[in-house]
């Protein structure tokens, strides 16, 4: 019990003296995410990041650093490259690209990259965010089968139907109203 | 004095204080799984103004949204929020420098009206709601209730017939 103390305490002071300026620095998690339930050809495509900084200084002058080639997206709103003056210890921070897929097929959507100072002292740290991987871009077509209200489909379907259940009802309404009309007078 | 000191060096950042918006919010259910709402902005300072030197802030209805920088004149506010919470309507974004920031949130702490801090560039930006495509009740809905109608109709008029 007492060898257990005195461990503990062995590694606490040596642990400390060593690491004191780890401990006091500011640390970033950065998530890249794509919230497309489903990611379409011509369509909002939107990207959130979200930034923690989990140490117990403040990160100065955070950047994030994001790219995607020309031939595949175009930017609708928000920009890639931004950066953040400031970002209190225990904060979070979120930032929103909208972009349009040109073409379909899959895509490797890569990490962008985090650079920020962990102290006042002007010491610098690159990092990452996490990377959403592979998706696949439907085209349109795809997507709108599933998903488009089919209107003209479903007009042209009781056009082709309605005379399989007029022409009977009309010869049944013909004689009905005839021999109808005849009980009535009797 | 000091405090005058202050407001000219501010006014000195940004005297003729203008921007050019582009805004966003998520128009697609199935193209997002919140409301995403964006402001690009592109800032000018007149001849002696001086954007890079802008800290900026931004408030959405009471809520702080930090402002990041893209480059020395473009600058983007964004925030999400549940679909559920994201209600249409016009969401009224309050852009302020450093010290107007400062003058605002001193200003709620003494119970004073928001609107008696003047933002530096203010926004609205005009939620149309997320909607799935489609109508509100699905065409196949639609198809099956009709079928279902006119199969009614004729077992009943039958039913009366052979009565």
């Amino acid at each position: 019990m007492i060898f257990y103390v005195c461990y503990t305490c062995l590694l606490l002071l040596l642990g400390s003296g060593s690491s004191r300026a780890a401990e006091e620095d500011a640390r970033l998690v950065a998530l890249k995410s794509i919230l497309n339930d489903h990611i379409v050809d011509e369509r909002d495509l939107t990207i959130q990041y979200r930034i923690y900084n989990v140490g117990t200084s403040p990160a100065i002058g955070v950047t994030l650093q994001d790219s995607f080639p020309e031939d595949r997206f175009k930017v609708v709103r928000g920009f890639h490259s931004v950066r953040w003056e400031r970002i209190a210890p225990g904060a979070n921070v979120s930032h929103t690209v909208v972009l349009t897929p040109v073409g379909d097929g899959v895509f490797n959507f890569t990490a962008a990259q985090i650079d920020y100072d962990v102290a006042e002292d002007g010491r610098k740290q690159t990092s990452h965010t996490s990377a959403p991987g592979e998706r696949y871009i439907l085209t349109s077509r795809d997507f709108d089968r599933q998903y488009s209200p089919h209107v003209l489909d479903w007009a042209v379907f009781g056009l082709v139907t309605a005379p399989t259940i007029l022409v009977p009802f009309a010869v049944w309404y013909g004689s009905y109203s005839h021999y109808a009309g005849k009980e009535k007078k009797a | 004095l000091l405090a005058s000191f202050s407001d000219a060096q501010n006014a000195q950042q940004c005297p003729n204080a203008k921007a050019t918006f582009q805004t966003y919010s998520t128009s697609q259910l199935l193209m997002s799984r919140e409301t995403v709402f964006i402001v690009d902005m592109e800032v000018s300072c007149g001849a002696k103004g001086n954007p890079e030197a802008l800290f900026l802030h931004a408030d959405v209805n009471g809520e702080h949204v930090p402002v990041v920088r893209a480059s020395k004149t473009t600058f983007q506010v964004s925030w999400s929020a549940p679909h559920a919470k994201a209600k249409t309507g016009t969401y009224p974004v309050r852009i302020y420098d450093e010290e107007g920031y400062a003058a605002l949130r001193k200003a709620i702490r003494n119970g004073q009206s928001a609107d008696s801090v003047k933002p530096l560039f203010s926004v609205d930006i005009n939620h149309k709601g997320a909607s799935r495509p489609g109508f509100f009740v699905q065409t196949e809905f639609i198809a099956v209730m009709t079928v279902l109608l006119i199969w009614w109709y004729a077992n009943s008029t039958k039913g009366r017939l052979t009565e």
